[in-house]
């Protein structure tokens, strides 16, 4: 019965990505921030939200996360980045790097003895952390339209399906023990809290120092995005000299 | 013949002196300025720290700061870049205003940081030169205190020929503070239909925020 939920899991997240990427082609993939929002009215209403959330649920819990001694944050940090281990093995596979997908494999293994609370790897051949949206991107498949989803925040259509399908295919989610279960029901939360409390600073710069702090993390969001695709850096070349060319 | 050789002779000469005064004037022109950049950034990075390590008075910061943006930046042109169609639109009071208001907001949250510059080290990685107009210098920003990762910093410096370098930009992490400043600032005066007002009265309240905090500090 479980194997059969998982299977229709896996074939809604599938819908669910064939769908969403056939919005990926659509949007353009330039930097021009409002061109690339077309729901931003929506996305507004979202984000409103989501600011509630982080008020009143991730804001505090991420206070109580930095309350902790460094060594409890550190066992929480690595912790959230052992959980992600087994997607960046599958997916670099399908990226066709298999030597990251070995690396990833064995630091998950081994510091799997300590259920991720501690790195005994420590800095020997870590792995390049990658997702599904990487995937995406390794084939060329567009980010799509700038999407604010309820608690999942900021990201592209291409993003956020990237994020349902790791969440769906981690390998952690087929492993039938009441261990892998309890590991799989807390990874997004702490995840969630080790990322808000390791940026606090920065995100509460936007968050309450912003004149407008929806454009400021869509402009944010959206550069970062694109620093890591290929010759996005030109368009703003295009914009610098554009700018300059008229002051001549 | 062989005078016809010796005009031959003196017609390459000339082609070729031609040619290298011609490069020579050619590379004058366009003088390789990257390691004058780097330079620049580098006094810019120490004697920021040097008022940091030196000083606690939040007017004295504040003077810094604005004085600061007088030496290497070019204020009003980025200024003008930062609210992109709109710097044109706008009437002459309008543009002194915001150039006033916009002013402000930096200058006092330049100041209102200048106990995180305490902690932090540059370190110069590579000097660049990027298409006609630009010099991009590369670094990284360690936090003494171990509290942030170490951050790769970019900063853009516009080199046309004939002009002083200026500071146009500066990245963390392929993240442009003048896009992400452009970026808003657009979506405020949009959101309030066009009106440029709406966003200088809302940097007016910001730096009024800010200078209460310093203050306060």
């Amino acid at each position: 019965m479980k194997a059969l939920s998982k299977i229709c899991g896996l074939r809604i997240s599938a819908l669910i990505v064939v769908v969403a990427l056939s919005g990926c082609t659509t949007a353009p993939n330039d930097r021009f921030t409002e061109n690339r929002d077309p729901y931003e009215n929506t996305n507004r209403k979202v984000f409103a939200f989501n600011t509630k959330v982080d008020d009143y649920v991730i804001e505090p819990a991420a206070k109580a996360y930095l309350q902790l001694p460094d060594r409890g944050q550190m066992m929480l940090t690595n912790f959230a980045g052992w959980t992600s281990l087994p997607s960046t093995a599958v997916n670099s596979t399908m990226q066709g790097d298999v030597e990251n997908a070995a690396i990833g494999t064995f630091e998950f293994l081994i510091n799997g003895l300590t259920l991720g609370f501690a790195d005994l790897t420590g800095d020997v051949d870590t792995p390049r952390r990658t997702n599904f949206d990487d995937t995406l991107s390794y084939y060329n498949i567009g980010q799509g339209s700038y999407v604010v989803l309820p608690l999942l925040g900021p990201g592209t259509v291409r993003s956020h399906s990237g994020f349902v399908v790791d969440s769906i295919t981690n390998p952690l989610n087929f492993a039938a023990t009441p261990a892998a279960a309890n590991i799989t029901a807390v990874n997004t939360p702490v995840r969630v809290v080790t990322f808000r409390g390791n940026n606090f600073e920065y995100i509460n710069e936007v968050k309450y120092q912003s004149l407008d702090a929806y454009a400021r993390t869509r402009s944010i969001y959206l550069q970062y995005d694109y620093a890591n695709e290929i010759d996005a850096s030109e368009n703003y070349e295009d914009e610098f000299d554009s700018f300059i060319e008229t002051l001549e | 013949m062989h005078r016809h050789l010796h005009i031959c002779r003196d017609a390459i000469m000339r082609i070729l002196v031609g040619l290298a005064l011609g490069f020579m004037l050619t590379s004058a022109a366009y003088a390789d300025r990257t390691d004058e950049a780097a330079k620049m950034i580098e006094t810019l990075v120490a004697e920021i720290q040097d008022i940091a390590a030196t000083v606690t008075i939040g007017d004295y910061i504040y003077k810094q700061s604005d004085d600061i943006i007088d030496r290497y930046f070019k204020y009003e042109t980025l200024a003008s870049f930062t609210i992109g169609p709109y710097w044109r639109k706008a009437s002459d009071a309008q543009r002194q205003r915001y150039l006033k208001t916009f002013r402000a907001v930096v200058v006092e949250q330049a100041a209102n940081n200048f106990d995180y510059f305490r902690s932090l080290e540059y370190h110069f990685q590579s000097s660049e030169k990027k298409g006609e107009n630009w010099i991009i210098v590369n670094g990284i920003v360690h936090d003494k205190t171990g509290k942030y990762p170490d951050a790769a910093i970019s900063w853009r410096i516009n080199d046309m020929p004939g002009q002083d370098l200026y500071i146009f930009d500066l990245s963390f992490e392929n993240v442009s503070m003048i896009l992400t400043q452009k970026d808003e600032n657009m979506a405020v005066i949009r959101q309030n239909k066009g009106n440029l007002d709406a966003l200088i009265d809302l940097l007016a309240k910001r730096s009024e925020e800010l200078r209460q905090a310093r203050l306060r500090n």
